[in-house]
């Protein structure tokens, strides 16, 4: 298994999708905690330090959007029979490319909680704000950790399910940048368990109408094993063609 | 090696929907035979071959690699070595890049992967991304592929194709130095020209089984061409308007 992951590793890193989303994600995060810097001034220090760390989540659109990019080309340039075979059997291929996704989502979710957390030291002292770091800094801090890394996986298993690149893509800007926020907008009762929106409530957005940290997390945990779900029983009985 | 068929189909069907792709297939293939696989285009041959390789999940029936369900066979991807078209190189990857990857999902040494790039001479275009390559050297790679790990069977889809005259030669060699050894191939294949040269043994599909036997049951000690015994077998298909002046 362990040839299988390392193999499934390399393919990850082959052209240029990994670099190109790594760069673009860290260069909007860049652009948007610049951006909020200019409106700092008025803030509570806190509230501007826990604010600008807290931009850094945005790094989860690009984890899920390189996770399922990976998985789905495999399916559009054919690679996935070869996947199988050299993996012997289905199961076995997929249980790898589920474990190369939570590798990405950790690397992604360390690079968004290091740079979320060097921002304001970097930003705020510029805008004439000192840094106010607390123990709710760290909250956000390690939530943007984890739903960074929790975004790959939930990517992976949509490339699974959906076998297509462009769809892939194109449902997970939608469902994150779109129908979850809209959802909670129209019907925040609804809304509230969208998975995006859990995932705010795990890096503190701070909106009242979100789910408490415990709930969100288990929220997330549920759309995870029934993607899950779906990805295995899929790929068992799906052909590969 | 496994003292098991090679490769076994014992009553395979297959449908997509309501169109039957492959119906009641049951045939052999022995350890050291060089075999090909003909039929029309739509006759079932990539079906087969994937249903063999445990890819596509028969309707009914059975298809075994070296004695078990390829789902189970141990050390699978060591012991089959495939080229098949439509399974496409990984994006953006050179054809050194390519071979490390497949070489690294099955165990084998980077120096294996030298070896190979040497043997169907693409050391010089290693460095080359194989989106730049030509069908033919696209052919080499994905043969590279299929032998990276010295496997016991080889299975090909059409691999003459994109190859030049001096490729396919060499080919010939290749697999029958490999079936000489003991070991397995299975081709399938549409250029009826090249079975007599390095063919064992003959397997014609068109939907069901229409021959399965030794290249000179197929021809008859000779009596009958080829591709006269193909035409004889198969039913050909025109698509429905076209006309001959």
């Amino acid at each position: 298994m362990r040839d299988i992951v390392g193999a499934a590793r390399m393919r990850a890193l082959t052209g240029r999708s990994w670099w190109l989303l790594a760069t673009g994600g860290i260069g909007v995060c860049v652009l948007a905690a610049a951006g909020y810097a200019t409106t700092v001034t008025d803030l509570p220090p806190q509230e501007a330090t826990d604010g600008l760390v807290r931009l850094w989540f945005t790094l989860l659109l690009f984890s899920a959007l390189f996770a399922g990019n990976v998985t789905a080309r495999d399916h559009a340039t054919g690679t996935i029979a070869r996947t199988v075979l050299t993996a012997g059997g289905r199961d076995r291929a997929l249980a790898a490319g589920l474990r190369v996704s939570v590798e990405i989502g950790v690397v992604y979710g360390l690079v968004a909680a290091a740079l979320g957390a060097a921002t304001p030291w970097v930003l705020l002292p510029a805008a004439g704000v000192d840094v106010a770091w607390t123990d709710s800094t760290w909250a956000v801090v390690l939530g943007v950790f984890v739903v960074t890394a929790v975004a790959a996986p939930w990517g992976a298993l949509l490339g699974w399910l959906v076998r297509s690149q462009v769809a892939t893509i194109g449902i997970l800007v939608v469902q994150m940048l779109l129908t979850d926020e809209l959802v909670q907008r129209l019907a925040p009762g609804v809304g509230k368990f969208g998975l995006s929106m859990a995932m705010a409530s795990i890096y503190g957005d701070g909106r009242v109408d979100l789910l408490a940290v415990p709930a969100a997390a288990a929220v997330i945990a549920v759309w995870l094993a029934v993607a899950a779900v779906g990805a295995v029983l899929l790929v068992r009985r799906r052909d590969v063609l | 090696m496994s003292s098991a068929p090679a490769v076994l189909f014992d009553g395979v069907c297959k449908s997509f929907g309501s169109r039957v792709a492959v119906q009641d297939v049951s045939f052999q293939v022995d350890p050291g035979r060089i075999v090909a696989l003909l039929g029309p285009n739509g006759a079932g041959k990539t079906t087969s071959l994937r249903i063999a390789l445990g890819l596509v999940t028969p309707t009914s029936g059975r298809a075994t690699v070296l004695g078990h369900d390829f789902a189970s066979l141990p050390d699978a991807g060591r012991r089959v070595g495939l080229a098949m078209d439509g399974i496409g190189a990984v994006r953006g990857a050179t054809g050194r890049r390519e071979l490390e990857i497949w070489a690294r999902a099955t165990g084998v040494s980077r120096r294996r992967v030298d070896d190979v790039l040497g043997l169907v001479e693409l050391t010089d275009a290693a460095r080359r991304r194989v989106a730049k390559y030509s069908t033919g050297m696209k052919q080499r790679l994905a043969l590279a592929t299929a032998l990276l790990a010295d496997p016991e069977v080889l299975v090909l889809d059409e691999p003459t194709n994109g190859l030049d005259p001096e490729g396919i030669r060499w080919l010939r060699g290749l697999l029958r130095g490999f079936a000489d050894e003991g070991r397995t191939v299975l081709i399938s294949t549409h250029i009826l020209s090249e079975l007599s040269q390095h063919i064992d043994d003959v397997v014609v599909l068109d939907t069901t089984l229409r021959f399965d036997g030794t290249l000179d049951e197929f021809t008859s000690s000779g009596a009958v061409s080829v591709e006269d015994r193909y035409f004889e077998l198969v039913s050909t298909r025109r698509p429905e308007g076209s006309h001959h002046a």
